[in-house]
């Protein structure tokens, strides 16, 4: 029984000597953020917040383009995993028997063979090397947006279409103008492949707004096939749509066990670009997220070293009254915390409810698609804490170089 | 009659760039328990100094000091305050009062080191009320006059009771009916709450309120009077 009495007096003189500590700290910050000038306080306050979006913005804007990256990807090129031909061969031979294998397994939403040929089409006498996509119209819709990004025309109304869809970016002045025109003017282009010639109306324009997608030409099989036999039941690559993104390494280990004849990947290793991309992404990341913490850790020192150095008076007097330097130093340092969480909350509100929806409304047009920003929440919590730890150090730093200063010098205002 | 403040043998010289200015020249002295000690002077003579040195606001560059019989001059910032905290009453001739806190906020904060806040708000009032400014309580320095600024210094001065009182021109931006009735409440904090008080004047006919009256020149004390107050 004595012992547990112990115990708890020792606990109540800690929490008492904590209270100590800090009464004399929130009874000063109470006054001061309730009689402080306002419009100083919201200036640092916005200061504060302007130095967090910084640090935030670049972040979320790179990972927006690296989003935007491999959503394209994944939407218009690999799918969620791409089935490959083995080393030696062009071709993955035996296609509709392995369409319907991989169909049966779980979580496969929508599989599509395709031919990927070089090409060149000819229009309105202008001439140009395309890669030429040969699909199968209503497998491909259920795995790539292609469908959904028709502006112009219409996708393929069935897998017996004769005709093609072209790319937005194939437009150009010499042979076309204005998309609407296009069917009004000239409806059929020449495609060459493998040195024979086809002429073939267009039923419809896509824009993915990834220039490398937008290049392209699609062509239903069925045209491909009663032209050229050899293509038969063949495919360079399937596609593969899964439920959700994420679950594609165990999908691989899932799909391996069927016997479709070919090399399972995910999209990240079907396109090695994307990877070197992020990598080079996360360099200059690392490197823009090292100025901005510097600036933001700049301008956080320079507010609060000009608010310390306003307060000198004040620290000289509690000095002579005999406060513990300790007890001072807390007190701004807890002031900084309360300034810089603020200015967080006020960034963070800024960021959400203004700059994010501004963006999703205008978002960036750059040649792999519309970036909008995209919110890592791990990094944008470690970006928070980061402000209100640098936010500590630039309390503490001019609050202890202003305690080591003579008192007299400070009240005298020397 | 125990020794309050003893002085030995203290000088103080400033450096202004190359130009070596003494402020204090050797200067010794006793302060005994229930004294009202005055300093008075010329402007520059080192009366401000002085009392800084007794303040533990400064250290002098030679001599020691002992208060209450303690050596304070070799010891460290830690404890100088502890002992500014709680057995010295240090009035600023500007005031030096703080201009986000309220009188009685100004006034219990020194407390707050050692009591509870309400204990220490408790106290404050009373305090006030004695000096009759709590009606004044919750105005901020910057709405307060001259003379009612110096009461609450001097209120903020008397909140953890200390033994000795130190008032560096208390009355010098005062005009006379507020400075006669700081000087009133010095003489009754002397007389009945037995503090010892030392007060630096240079106004003549303040000297009256002292039981002791020495003069500072150029450094030194050049005479030691009594003054007309018989303790
Ligand atoms: N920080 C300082 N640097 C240089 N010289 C100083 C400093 N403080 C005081 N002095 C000088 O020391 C001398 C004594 O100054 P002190 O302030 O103690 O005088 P005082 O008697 O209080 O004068 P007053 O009646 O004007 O208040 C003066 O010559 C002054 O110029
Ligand atoms: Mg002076």
């Amino acid at each position: 029984m004595p012992r547990f009495s112990r115990i708890k007096i020792d606990k109540d003189d800690l929490k008492s000597e904590f209270k100590k500590e800090v009464r004399i700290p929130f009874f000063l910050i109470v006054r001061h953020l309730k009689r402080t000038n306002k419009w100083t306080l919201a200036f640092i306050i916005f200061l504060m917040s302007v130095a967090f979006i910084n640090l935030v913005f670049i972040n979320s804007l790179f990972q927006g383009v690296v989003e935007t990256d491999h959503r394209q990807l994944i939407e218009t090129t690999t799918g969620n995993v791409t089935l490959l031909p083995v080393e030696e061969n062009a071709f993955i031979s035996g296609v509709e028997c392995a369409v319907a294998e991989i169909l049966r397994v779980n979580g496969v939403v929508g599989v599509s063979d395709q031919v990927v040929l070089p090409g060149v089409v000819e229009w309105t006498g202008a001439r140009k090397n395309i890669e030429l996509w040969a699909v199968t119209p209503s497998r491909e819709e259920k795995v790539s947006v292609i469908d959904d990004r028709v502006i112009s025309g219409s996708y393929f109304r069935s897998d017996d279409e004769t005709g093609v869809l072209i790319g937005k970016r194939l437009l150009t002045e010499e042979n076309s103008g204005v998309v609407g025109d296009i069917f009004k003017k000239r409806c059929a282009v020449t495609l060459e492949i493998g040195g024979r010639r086809l002429e073939v109306p267009i039923v419809g324009v896509f824009e993915t707004l990834s220039d490398y997608a937008d290049s392209r030409v699609y062509v239903p099989r069925s045209l491909l096939e009663k032209n050229f036999h050899e293509y038969t039941d063949r495919a360079t690559r399937l596609i593969i749509k899964t439920r959700e993104k994420g679950g594609e390494p165990e999908l691989v280990k899932k799909l391996k066990k069927t016997k479709a004849p070919g090399k399972f990947v995910t999209w990240q290793e079907a396109s090695e670009r994307s990877e070197s991309l992020t990598e080079s992404f996360v360099t200059i990341n690392a490197l823009l997220t090292t100025v901005g913490f510097i600036i933001a850790a700049v301008t956080i020192f320079i507010i609060m070293y000009v608010d310390i150095t306003h307060k000198r008076l004040e620290i000289g007097v509690l000095r002579a009254l005999g406060i513990k330097s300790h007890i001072i130093a807390t007190t701004f340092v807890l002031q900084t915390i309360v300034y810089s969480m603020f200015g967080v909350m006020v960034g963070a509100g800024l960021f959400f409810g203004i700059i994010m929806p501004y963006f999703r409304w205008k978002p960036f047009i750059i040649p792999i698609g519309a970036v909008e920003l995209a919110v890592i929440p791990a990094d944008f919590v470690s970006r928070a804490v980061a402000v209100v730890l640098v936010a500590i150090a630039s309390g503490l730093i001019p609050a202890i170089l202003t305690l080591r200063q003579k008192i007299l010098d400070e009240i005298m205002g020397r | 009659m125990g020794e309050v403040i003893r002085v030995e043998n203290i000088s103080k010289t400033y450096l202004m760039g190359e130009v070596q200015v003494p402020a204090l020249r050797g200067i010794s002295l006793t302060v005994n328990n229930g004294d009202f000690l005055i300093i008075t002077g010329r402007n520059g003579s080192g009366k401000s100094t002085f009392l800084h040195q007794l303040g533990l606001l400064d250290r002098p560059d030679n001599g020691r000091i002992f208060l209450g019989g303690k050596d304070v001059t070799d010891m460290n910032e830690k404890e100088r305050a502890e002992i500014r905290l709680r057995d010295l009453g240090y009035i600023f001739q500007e005031f030096a009062l703080i201009s986000e806190l309220t009188a009685l906020e100004n006034v219990m904060l020194p407390a707050m080191m050692l009591d509870t806040t309400s204990a220490c708000r408790n106290r404050a009032l009373q305090i006030l009320r004695m000096l009759e400014m709590d009606r004044l309580k919750d105005h901020l320095p910057s709405q307060l006059s001259g003379g009612e600024q110096q009461k609450v210094a001097v209120a903020r001065a008397l909140i953890n009771d200390p033994s000795l009182i130190l008032a560096d021109e208390p009355t010098a931006n005062l005009d006379s009916i507020s400075a006669g009735e700081v000087l009133e409440i010095f003489r009754m904090l002397n007389s009945e709450g037995n503090h010892t008080i030392v007060m630096v004047t240079h106004e003549q006919e303040e000297t009256v309120y002292g039981n002791r009256v020495i003069r500072l020149s150029d450094g030194r004390i050049i005479s030691e009077t009594a003054g007309n107050l018989t303790p």
